[in-house]
């Protein structure tokens, strides 16, 4: 155990590791508030949606960037960074997909997932053609399950996931009364006087926020594990609403540090190893909760 | 209960275990021994060193990887490398090495996608106004042959 301890301690003298700590701490908060309400909304498969439109824009910021090289012939990429083609990509879909199902020709999960499989193919298909790198399939991989890019986070993106994660945190707690009003019965609140158009348009584009900056720490494909799994485990030891947003944010928190720390000590992929981690959480939560009952 | 307890610190324990054992202590003689690290943390280093080579400039540092060579076309210069894979073994680092002495490729250099250690100092050196960067070695440790 000593030896775990010195080893951690000589990891955390790299700064990339403390960078990896702090944004990968930041996203799992930050995902672990919008999850409950995500949950109750029926809608935890956004989630999944949304990492897929990214990877999508992901793909055109490398295309934009592969084209414009060549164009100006600048030795420097044309985007400053890929997130600010990507982040209004992601909350576009975000907020045309929360407000599918009224007053659409194709109902919600049939729009989710056709914009879902359909950035996809549009990301891996651009890819293949403007490929930055000899090595595509790794690009694609990384992408797709994170590997260990939230080790190879830069200072500047470290401070971009801060500040977002801040603003998401700000967000939330300031509109804390309406989106649980919204989160519960939207037709109440609306009938109320609650514009619920306004706070799931601001849902929306929080929700994309959060994709985008998760994306670093798990990758595209395991986004929802992010999402749900917290709110899932707070749920079955919980019933109010307030004590299973600050379980699953205690939860989400506890399992991306625990994550971190057993990939860079273990040698094994972040990502994976951050939602294998949600999973044992979840599963302790459900015997807690089973035993609870016949106790 | 107790049950669960004990079940738990017995996982615990085989748990702390399996992260724990056998890791090889860093060579002191070197300002960076990658190969000491976990895998992800080798990639991560790896990474930190592209993104960040001023900081490196002059260090000793001990890799293992596969090694490789590439001829750049436009020159026809060879280039020597490591390849160092991440957890996931989708992502490779290569990392340019240059071999102190005369020494005559392939005779002297092992096969390709041998794994090889080597130890040398992080240089940075410039070709048509581009800085690039390399350790120089002096020698290169074949650890196992690939066939």
């Amino acid at each position: 155990m000593i030896e775990i301890i010195d080893k951690l301690a000589s990891y955390f003298q790299y700064p990339f590791v403390l960078y990896a700590m702090i944004a990968g701490v930041l996203i799992a908060l930050c995902s672990s508030l919008l999850g409950v309400t995500l949950v109750l909304k029926r809608l935890s498969f956004i989630g999944d949606g949304l990492s897929h439109v990214a990877f999508g824009a992901m793909a055109i910021a490398v295309a934009v960037n592969v084209v414009g090289k060549q164009y100006f012939q600048a030795s420097q990429d044309v985007l400053p960074h890929n997130f600010f083609l990507v982040l209004p990509i992601t909350i576009f879909a975000a907020v045309l997909l929360l407000r599918t199902g009224q007053n659409t020709k194709i109902k919600g999960d049939a729009a989710l997932a056709m914009i879902s499989v359909g950035s996809l193919a549009i990301g891996y298909l651009l890819m293949n053609l403007f490929s930055k790198s000899s090595n595509l399939s790794g690009d694609v991989c990384s992408t797709l399950f994170g590997s260990t890019s939230i080790l190879t986070l830069t200072e500047t993106e470290m401070w971009l996931c801060v500040v977002f994660s801040v603003l998401v945190t700000g967000v939330f707690l300031f509109f804390y009364n309406k989106i649980f009003t919204v989160t519960f019965d939207e037709d109440f609140a609306t009938a109320t006087g609650t514009r619920a158009k306004l706070y799931n348009l601001i849902l929306a584009i929080v929700i994309a926020v959060v994709i985008v900056l998760a994306m670093n720490l798990v990758g595209a494909l395991l986004i929802s594990a992010l999402v749900i799994f917290p709110a899932l485990s707070a749920m079955r030891i919980f019933k109010s609403f307030q004590a299973v947003t600050l379980c699953s944010v205690i939860v989400s928190v506890f399992c991306a540090a625990l994550g971190i720390l057993i990939s860079i000590v273990a040698g094994t992929p972040v990502g994976s190893t951050i939602v294998v981690v949600d999973i044992v959480v979840f599963s302790l939560f459900s015997a807690t909760s089973l035993l609870k009952r016949r106790f | 209960m107790k049950k669960y307890v004990l079940l738990g610190g017995i996982l615990c324990l085989l748990f702390s275990y399996t992260l724990g054992c056998s890791a090889p202590a860093a060579d002191a003689s070197v300002d960076v021994d990658l190969t000491v690290l976990s895998r992800t943390m080798v990639y991560a280093e790896a990474a930190d060193m592209t993104n960040n080579p001023d900081n490196y400039i002059g260090k000793t540092v001990k890799m293992s990887g596969l090694y490789g060579s590439s001829q750049y076309d436009q020159t026809g210069r060879l280039f020597h490398y490591v390849l160092i894979e991440d957890a996931a073994a989708c992502c490779q680092q290569g990392f340019e090495f240059v071999w102190n002495g005369e020494h005559i490729y392939p005779d002297d250099y092992p096969e390709e996608t041998t794994q090889i250690e080597i130890v040398g100092v992080f240089q940075s050196y410039e070709v048509s106004g581009n800085t690039y960067y390399c350790l120089a070695v002096d020698n290169i440790l074949v650890l196992n042959s690939s066939q």
